[in-house]
């Protein structure tokens, strides 16, 4: 075998740029420790997330006891539940954005390949969606059904394809006129198999910058529900929910707030920082 | 010198094209506007034998690109007939012609816009096979693709690369060994040189010749550069406007071209000597094509040829076989040289 290098592919080549961003590559760093903690929440400490400490309701933070982030009203331990709200709000964001990204690239290669009626009646659902005021949507899907967190996931993710829909759209029309969608109708494929391996393929780099940046959009909409009320349930926690306690608080118990708006602010920040390197390492016009 | 269109040849040609048109409808603007026909391709007829090549010239937008795509089922034909191999290939679904696609492919323009740059050499060449020969099992499809990329002058050792990492010249090795993967007897090249360097050019131009003696292809071979043309083409037929303006075979057609139109585009070749240069007397063409929207009416050529009379600007000329199997669509030919 003469010259037997595998080649790089422009994935290889976007993770090479990727890596060179400062901002980015700082961001994956503290988001993989974040992760790390929320999930290893349950060793890190001896407290339950719903223990109640009734020595120490409203403590400040506090070594001795090893209450690390204090205990909020009830007398919870503030750092698992901090932890613990991250692991809901990380979920909430992941999951309801997968949920987004399967139906919006599904619903947007779809109506951008076939074009025509299929299209103008594709998109023309999307629009009367988008007129839905979503708050209400939302409020009422929680008011008939409880509060449930699968539903949660549901009823963010049935919302957030739209956009997602919109954008994969404007993407696959642009595709389609390149000369090897052609090349893959000549070649016998069909239809499902030209978008299933040439058209989304494509799109995954856009695709993927607008899914880094819809994680900390959805985790920002499941603190407002919760702050709302229409979250997740107690004891079950969440950083909207925390923040939502602590600012209750803020004058008597500062902590309470302090320690999961940061956690909530640093994570949205990562997720920005990785979604910017991403854009810029996956766009074209850069290389 | 081939003898074309002769009546008897009919049966044994691979590709036969009758009265071929493709219209596309815009939308007006409105509901209730009159929606607008662009008439791409207007009555084009030809035939081509296996192991020949027909030339395609003509001005930008003079539906070269859509004939081809038309005959490759990729644009519906709105009228006429394409025979492949005997088969009708105009009115067929997507499903019916699928069949049909191992005997005609297709060499692009733009070599780096007809690959995918997602995938690697080795899969961009395996796509017809796997969609044509789904009979092929992974390691006979790598095989096949290996002796391809060998055939057009690739290394097989390149297999696992990605298109952005060759040149235009390989890109367009790439896309022709994608196109002779299922073994399709008519090969349609839409400008395969013109985004390439002219060096590059000779070899492309010289590696489609070699493929076609070898496996007897017959080419349908789309340019505008009409040197290339002459050097590949056996026949080379002239269109304007959608429409067939002349086709002959090439050596007579460059030495005597009868339509004005022909004549026009081969006196707009300079010269590579200059003293010649300046004693031809050439009769350059004024001004661009007329929109295909509105083509005049009449002879769509008649507002930019020399010879145009009132009869030109009245009926269309039609197309008539005229000495040597030659076709020519024009009021006031130009006399034999």
């Amino acid at each position: 075998m003469t010259g037997g290098a595998p080649g790089r592919s422009l994935w290889q080549d976007a993770r090479r740029r990727l890596l060179r961003n400062r901002a980015a590559v700082t961001a994956m760093v503290i988001l993989a420790i974040i992760i790390l903690l929320v999930t290893a929440a349950p060793w890190l400490s001896p407290w339950q997330f719903d223990q109640i400490d009734w020595d120490r309701l409203s403590i400040p933070p506090d070594p001795a006891s090893r209450h690390w982030f204090g205990t909020d009203a009830v007398g919870r331990d503030l750092f698992v539940r901090t932890l613990l709200g991250g692991r809901v709000s990380l979920l909430v964001g992941v999951v309801a954005t997968l949920v987004s990204l399967a139906i919006g690239v599904t619903w947007g290669a779809v109506a951008g390949y076939l074009g025509g009626r299929v299209d103008a009646v594709m998109m023309r659902v999307v629009d009367i969606l988008y007129a839905m005021p979503f708050m209400f949507f939302v409020i009422l899907l929680m008011v008939f059904f409880g509060r449930d967190i699968l539903l949660l996931f549901v009823a963010i993710g049935a919302i957030n394809w739209l956009d997602m829909a919109r954008i994969v759209r404007g993407q696959t029309l642009a595709l389609k006129q390149r000369e090897f969608v052609e090349a893959a109708v000549a070649s016998g494929l069909t239809t499902p198999a030209i978008i299933g391996r040439h058209i989304v393929p494509n799109l995954l780099g856009v695709v993927a910058v607008y899914v880094t940046l819809t994680i900390p959009q959805v985790i920002l909409v499941e603190s407002f529900l919760s702050f709302l009320g229409l979250g997740v349930q107690e004891p079950f926690t969440s950083w909207g929910a925390l923040v939502n306690d602590g600012a209750q608080e803020i004058e008597s118990a500062p902590w309470s707030l302090l320690f999961p708006a940061s956690f909530l602010a640093v994570t949205l920040f990562c997720f920005n920082f990785i979604g910017d390197g991403l854009r810029d390492a996956l766009d074209p016009r850069d290389r | 010198m081939s003898a074309a269109t002769q009546p008897s040849e009919r049966t044994e040609s691979l590709l036969q094209v009758r009265d071929l048109e493709v219209h596309f409808t815009l939308p007006g603007d409105g509901w209730l506007a009159r929606r607008r026909v662009v008439r791409a391709v207007d009555g084009v007829c030809f035939n081509l034998r296996a192991g020949r090549t027909l030339g395609v010239v003509g001005e930008s937008g003079c539906g070269k690109s859509t004939l081809a795509r038309a005959l490759l089922g990729l644009v519906p034909a709105t009228g006429g007939s394409i025979r492949l191999a005997g088969e009708e290939i105009t009115g067929r679904t997507a499903a019916a012609l699928r069949p049909l696609r191992r005997k005609v492919q297709m060499v692009f323009q733009d070599p780096f816009a007809s690959l995918d740059p997602r995938m690697t050499l080795g899969q961009i060449i395996a796509e017809p096979l796997r969609a044509l020969n789904p009979e092929l099992d992974a390691a006979e499809r790598r095989r096949r693709v290996r002796h391809l990329m060998e055939r057009v002058g690739l290394a097989a050792g390149w297999i696992d690369r990605y298109p952005h990492e060759f040149s235009g010249g390989q890109c367009q090795r790439i896309g022709i060994a994608r196109a002779l993967a299922c073994g399709p007897e008519l090969l349609v090249c839409d400008e395969p040189v013109s985004a390439l360097d002219v060096s590059v050019q000779a070899q492309i131009v010289n590696l489609l010749m070699e493929l076609q003696r070898e496996l007897g292809l017959a080419l349908l071979f789309i340019a505008h550069d009409l040197a290339v043309v002459r050097q590949v083409s056996h026949e080379v037929m002239v269109m304007y406007l959608g429409r067939q303006a002349e086709l002959a075979p090439a050596e007579l057609l460059y030495r005597s071209p009868r339509h004005p139109y022909t004549r026009a585009l081969l006196d707009s070749v300079p010269l590579p000597d200059p003293e010649r240069e300046r004693a031809r007397q050439a009769v350059p063409l004024a001004g661009d094509p007329p929109s295909p929207l509105s083509p005049p009416a009449g002879c769509a050529f008649h507002t930019r040829c020399p010879r145009a009379q009132a009869r030109c600007r009245q009926s269309r000329p039609a197309l008539h076989p005229l000495e040597e199997g030659r076709q020519l669509a024009c009021h006031f030919p130009l006399p034999v040289q």
